[in-house]
């Protein structure tokens, strides 16, 4: 089957709720996850556009833009994002290894799931801890 | 009217070129970009960052002129921007109900991830030519 138009616009379907009915669910730990994946995700989008705007700025800016674009990066407050950068960077990137397990459909029980959830969870800031040491 | 409604239908491919609304190109598109930046990123955190991310102008400049850094950092930045826009868009169309708003943000996360990948990509190549 095949739609030619967003599902909204169906009328009827308008008046449904949207997707992750968040109040309906008894909380859970591997709901959590879920949602930090998603929210990692969005503040890598962040770091993503910063990045990308720096690269335009080195390539189309002369030494002077640089300076005025990188005049931040040494004060304390730009460190701890950047540091939180790396951990959500890790974080999404275990998660996804995760999810991209699920997709061969492997490892989908309620036991293997949260194993595997927590396994990442814990994994991710290990790695962030270490990462910070020999980097930060 | 005919011609008006295949106008119509043009132009709306041009504000969200999406060819259907089933999902599956964006579920197979997703799961490649995400093998792809799996090894780059490894490489993003554990060669790039600790080499580029605190250097200055000149330095950076020449750390971009080695070609392999260049093709590896436009493989990333292909490859992030993709997968970028295939994420917001799955948080846009959960959260934003309303559905003027759902497409104004659909087009804004499409076509400003574009521009920003395309100027960021020129950017690699200006200084990959730069002498």
């Amino acid at each position: 089957m095949t739609r030619t138009q967003p599902p909204h616009k169906g009328g009827a379907a308008e008046l449904r709720p949207v997707s992750p009915h968040l109040q309906i669910y008894r909380w859970q730990w591997t709901m959590a996850l879920s949602i930090i994946h998603r929210l990692t995700g969005l503040y890598i989008s962040v770091g993503i556009v910063f990045l990308c705007t720096k690269i335009i700025v080195l390539g189309f800016g002369d030494a002077n833009d640089f300076a005025m674009f990188t005049q931040f990066n040494s004060l304390k407050a730009f460190l701890v994002l950047k540091a939180f950068f790396i951990w959500c960077l890790i974080y999404h990137m275990l998660n996804g290894v995760r999810h991209l397990f699920w997709d061969t459909g492997r490892g989908l029980g309620l036991k293997a799931a949260a194993l595997s959830g927590y396994t990442s969870a814990l994994f991710s800031l290990l790695l962030a801890v270490l990462y910070w040491c020999y980097w930060l | 009217m005919r011609i008006v409604r295949r106008t119509v239908r043009l132009a709306g491919f041009f504000v969200l070129p999406y060819r259907d609304w089933t999902g599956r190109g964006h579920w197979l598109i997703q799961r490649i970009t995400a093998v792809a930046l799996l090894p780059l990123y490894v490489w993003l955190l554990l060669v790039a960052f600790p080499n580029a991310s605190t250097a200055h102008h000149a330095e950076l400049l020449l750390w971009m002129h080695n070609p392999v850094n260049a093709v590896l950092l436009y493989l990333t930045i292909v490859f992030s921007l993709h997968h970028m826009a295939l994420g917001l868009r799955t948080i846009v169309e959960d959260y934003i109900a309303t559905p003027s708003l759902n497409a104004l943000a659909l087009f804004c996360v499409h076509w400003g991830s574009f521009l920003l990948m395309v100027t960021a990509l020129a950017a690699v190549f200006r200084i990959l030519l730069q002498s």
